[in-house]
């Protein structure tokens, strides 16, 4: 005889989980349903009604060369940003996780740095566009130190790695602070037992601190490229995309076609895209980490 | 006790249900939506000003102005609309027209404007009047033309003459240019966050005076001419002289609209190409600045760009003649006197524009003569302009750092423009 639930307790249990279950259902899979659903579909203003289109808006959206370059940039810009962040963001925190001589003023600069977190990104776009300015004082310092005069935004050459600075400039206080958690619930007997063994602090760094981070700099890596893959408001503010499309990114292109053109169809088509990207990309990442941890242990 | 609290609860619903037959009497008027992002440069004041005197003269009706701030209002009317709450009335620009209209919701205005006033039909030209794809689907409420803008001051200490024409422009500048002050004539928002602005305002005006046409009337490009290398060529001169603020291309290139409105009001340039509704901006970041307009320009011919913001019908509308006639409340004689005075706006009502008051205006009165040149084109409404304004901006930046010759940057260009107009 075939049971659906072995006893009750494996029915309260599933009575229990319904409510969250039914929540999301309703705010992750049916969205997501949709969105799939539309990409296959294009709006009939005859009709009045959505009509099945087929491959047509996916066949699109593969022959757009903008669709290309936002991609091309997308991966250069978040690859850069995560690289900013954990540079910025490790040696900072490994910065402040020292012994000072004065806590207070360690204390200090524990807040000091957060402080670019604090900025809205349009506000932080607004402030950096006046220090990037061709007369501004950045380049003003750059020709006092006998440097010519740097169009960070205007130059096509420039433009991604200063938008990619900015992002960077202000997010890395975020990952610094889970950085510096991180480093402080590394138990201290193990740096203890390393200088018992004769460990000098490069080789407790190498192998006390980076083994116990690994799990934590992986997520703080997955977090930074889903947010960073489908970063808008800061680029966007800044530069819109130039000049020369060099700062063009994929959320621009999903902006433009779905929610400024309405083009509804099309626009889910290239949000499955996306989301699909990212899997692919995450999956492998943490595919790989977790291959090279097994073999590790 | 019961009694008592039985008529009280009776005593209750009969006054219940006597207010809500009051109400629903006081409601019982016609009620239209007007949809708009005015508040800020009109004033509230205004705006209950002009729902005012139109509901005196229409006593069944009551009219809501309902406020969207402009960066959001195309994505929120849309919203709206698709969710069957359409406002009767609609502020609409060309750059949005063409998404409406392909979700059907937009009303098609012609056999309205056929049964239009005598007033409506002597003062409201019918060129102000969007057609697409066989609709008349919006009609202008106040036009704009651009042209070179001169901070009066500036130009009067320097002892120089507002230039006339494209060369003396070319002089002015040539004389205003300082790099050791580091001082320049002219900002132009060449940065890809201002495409529209250079689309529009620097490519197509020129253009037009170069002798050329931007599009046909199906919209395909006709821009890759000898008249737009002769456009391209001009602006690119101007940046190789060091002209254009900040004196290198790809300096040039990073600045915007917001830029240039900044650098003009601090009078660290003193001209710029832009609209007549720009006197109130700069006056806004400095009450002290005198603007104006240089006379019209003519190079192998003349005329401008004809553009403006206006007002759209919904198709989900059950009172579309009220509509109409609020529309021509809005364009009429005082409404139009009002705004022209009071906002600096040039209102689509030719009676109030050509006021002979307005002659002797700085900025009205060079405009009036701008729009009257029988050499001005109307800009048509077109599919996904921020693609169009796109393609043209990254093909002319890609001429103006020297990576491509003109005729080939607006050949490639008119390609892609093509491909976003026919959806290929």
């Amino acid at each position: 005889m075939r049971r659906r639930f072995r006893n009750r307790y494996d029915m309260e249990g599933f009575v229990f989980l319904a409510p969250a279950l039914t929540l999301l259902v309703l705010s992750i899979a049916f969205p997501l349903f949709r969105v799939i659903q539309r990409s296959f579909q294009e709006y009939s203003a005859q009709a009045g009604a959505f009509q099945y289109v087929g491959l047509k808006q996916y066949q699109h959206l593969f022959s757009d060369p903008l669709f290309w370059i936002s991609v091309r940039n997308t991966f250069i810009f978040t690859l850069g940003s995560i690289a900013l962040h954990l540079g910025f963001a490790y040696p900072i925190a490994l910065l402040l996780n020292t012994r000072w001589p004065n806590i207070r003023v360690r204390n200090f600069f524990r807040g000091a740095f957060i402080l670019p977190f604090l900025f809205s990104p349009p506000a932080a776009a607004l402030l950096w566009g006046l220090l990037f300015r061709p007369l501004g004082p950045l380049n003003y310092g750059l020709s006092k130190l006998g440097v010519g005069q740097i169009a960070f935004l205007g130059d096509p050459s420039w433009a991604l790695f200063s938008v990619m600075f900015v992002n960077a400039w202000v997010y890395f206080p975020l990952y610094m602070i889970l950085i510096l958690g991180g480093l402080q619930s590394i138990p201290k007997i193990l740096y203890d037992a390393a200088r018992v063994d004769g460990a000098n602090w490069i080789q407790r760094f190498i192998y006390v601190t980076l083994p116990q981070m690994r799990t934590l700099v992986m997520t703080v890596i997955l977090i930074d490229f889903a947010t960073s893959f489908i970063h808008f408001d800061l680029v966007w503010t800044m530069t819109k995309g130039g000049p020369l499309r060099s700062t063009y990114l994929i959320s621009f292109f999903l902006y433009e076609k779905g929610l400024r053109d309405f083009r509804l169809g099309y626009g889910s088509a290239v949000g499955v895209v996306i989301a699909l990207i990212m899997a692919i990309c995450i999956s492998a990442y943490v595919f790989v980490a977790i291959r090279r941890e097994e073999v590790a242990a | 006790m019961n009694r008592k609290l039985l008529k009280f609860l009776v005593a209750g619903l009969v006054l219940t249900l006597f207010l809500g037959a009051t109400l629903g009497v006081c409601h019982g008027k016609t009620k239209l939506v007007w949809a708009e992002w005015w508040d800020p440069e009109w004033g509230e004041d205004t705006i209950e000003w002009i729902v005012s005197t139109f509901e005196e003269d229409h006593p069944g009706v009551e009219v809501e102005a309902f406020f969207v701030p402009h960066d959001s209002y195309s994505d929120k009317l849309l919203t709206l609309c698709q969710a069957g709450e359409c406002p009767d009335i609609m502020g609409m620009e060309v750059t949005w027209s063409d998404a409406f209209d392909r979700l059907g919701l937009l009303a098609d205005l012609t056999p309205l404007a056929a049964s239009a006033s005598d007033e409506f039909n002597t003062q409201f030209n019918p060129a102000w009047i969007i057609n697409y794809k066989g609709r008349a689907i919006m009609a202008y409420l106040y036009t704009n033309s651009y042209g070179v803008i001169y901070n009066v001051k500036l130009l009067e200490e320097t002892g120089l003459e507002p230039p006339t024409n494209w060369e003396e422009l070319r002089e002015v500048l040539t004389a205003l240019y300082d790099p050791v002050a580091k001082k320049w004539g002219i900002a132009l928002p060449f940065a890809m966050k201002s495409s529209c602005h250079f689309m529009l305002y620097d490519f197509w005006t020129r253009l037009i005076q170069a002798g050329g046409h931007m599009v046909d009337e199906n919209g395909l490009a006709r821009f890759d001419s000898p008249a737009g290398v002769r456009t391209l060529e001009y602006w690119k001169s101007l940046l190789d002289e060091n002209l254009v603020y900040p004196g290198t291309v790809k300096g040039a290139l990073a600045t915007g609209e917001k830029e240039f409105r900044e650098l003009f009001a601090a009078e660290q340039v003193a001209m710029i190409l832009s609209g007549p509704f720009e006197k109130g901006v700069a006056l806004e970041r400095n009450p002290d600045i005198q603007v104006a307009f240089t006379p019209p320009f003519e190079d192998c011919t003349g005329g401008y760009l004809l553009t403006g913001s206006g007002i759209a019908i919904s198709s989900q509308t059950e009172h579309p003649e009220l509509a109409w006639a609020f529309f021509e409340h809005l364009v009429s004689y005082e409404v139009a006197t009002k705004m022209i005075e009071e906002r600096s706006l040039t209102w689509a009502n030719t009676a109030a524009l050509g006021a002979p008051e307005l002659a002797g205006d700085p900025m009205l009165g060079p405009y009036s003569e701008m729009v009257s040149n029988s050499a001005s084109r109307s800009w048509i409404a077109l599919p996904s302009l921020g693609d169009l304004c796109g393609v043209i901006m990254a093909h002319a930046q890609e001429y103006f750092l020297g990576l491509k010759p003109a005729q080939q940057a607006l050949d490639e260009a008119a390609e892609e423009w093509n491909a976003v107009v026919t959806g290929g």
